[in-house]
């Protein structure tokens, strides 16, 4: 039975756009009675889900790491509006930043490493690793004993 | 019908180019492509340049009988899901196809794969187009299927 929208649980799910985007898109369909709240740092261009509010947050790398307190503020502005039950990122520098910060508000995060990292797992990956409670590859091969774990794929 | 889709953000000359020198010696072959930012214009079948919504491209998805592309996961998950077998030619980046190895990378993993068959370049490309083609393997949709399910299944009772 659908849950209305009052005691709905809330979904965070942030990744850059590309590919990790469209599986993230795709990952969010198994909480089916939650009510997701979708957030990138891609622009209208890259982005193909018309029927959805969509957050845009600032993007940043390693290499542009000054650019990472705007971003801070933004998702931190995020996660008090929605108070969501999960946290789910598939990629990117904002998807990490918002599984540390989901955490420390008591979030569950999940991190799904995207398909295209089939020789290993990504930087974003290996750092939100210690912070996610849930930390999935989707390569076999990939997965170790303390994680990530290879528990299926979309593919 | 033959889909060639090479996605809207960087041009694939190389593979638009291919499946148009096939085109001109398979004429009788239905082929209908997506080439979004590509320069090249094909010869020997109608183009667009995107499709005009996900409801247009998930038609013509289900006309095709083979899907010809890049490795866009967005183009391979929605081939899954229409049960269409995929003929892929990576992007390269030392084309300026793409940033990074990923799709190459990508190719090395599913080169065994029996639903995404993976060519190694565009002569290959061709031998495989031109080779007889195996309907979508049960086999093939059942583990995929199972693979996704249990992903799902493990993201639904997280937390």
């Amino acid at each position: 039975m659908r849950q209305d929208n009052n005691t709905r649980h809330h979904v965070l799910a942030i990744a850059s756009p590309g590919n990790c985007w469209v599986e993230l898109q795709n990952i969010v369909a198994a909480f089916e009675d939650a009510e997701v709240f979708f957030a990138t740092s891609g622009t209208h261009r890259t982005i193909r889900k018309p029927d959805t509010t969509i957050t845009h947050v600032s993007n940043f790398t390693l290499y542009t790491l000054w650019k990472m307190p705007h971003t801070f503020v933004q998702i931190i502005t995020l996660l008090w509006k929605t108070k969501p039950k999960w946290v789910v990122s598939t990629g990117g520098a904002p998807g990490v930043l918002a599984i540390i910060l989901g955490r420390m508000m008591g979030a569950h995060c999940i991190w799904v490493d995207s398909l295209y990292n089939s020789q290993e797992i990504s930087l974003s990956g290996k750092v939100a690793g210690l912070f996610a409670q849930t930390w999935l590859t989707q390569w076999e091969h990939l997965s170790q004993t303390n994680g990530p774990l290879f528990k299926g794929a979309l593919l | 019908m033959i889909l060639l889709c090479v996605g809207n953000l960087n041009p694939f000359n190389r593979l638009v180019r291919t499946l148009d020198m096939w085109a001109n010696t398979n004429p009788n072959v239905d082929i209908f492509a997506q080439i979004g930012q590509t320069d090249f214009t094909p010869e020997n079948f109608p183009t667009i340049k995107d499709f005009t919504s996900d409801k247009a491209r998930s038609d013509t998805f289900a006309k095709a009988s083979l899907l010809v592309c890049d490795l866009s996961i967005d183009l391979l998950l929605l081939a899954t899901k229409s049960s269409l077998p995929v003929l892929a030619l990576p992007r390269l980046s030392i084309f300026g196809e793409e940033n990074g190895v990923a799709q190459s990378n990508l190719a090395e993993h599913l080169l065994s794969d029996d639903f995404i068959h993976v060519a190694r370049d565009e002569t290959e490309l061709k031998t495989m187009l031109s080779a007889p083609r195996k309907s979508y393997a049960s086999v093939a949709r059942q583990t995929a299927t199972s693979l996704k399910t249990n992903l799902m299944q493990t993201i639904r009772e997280a937390g």
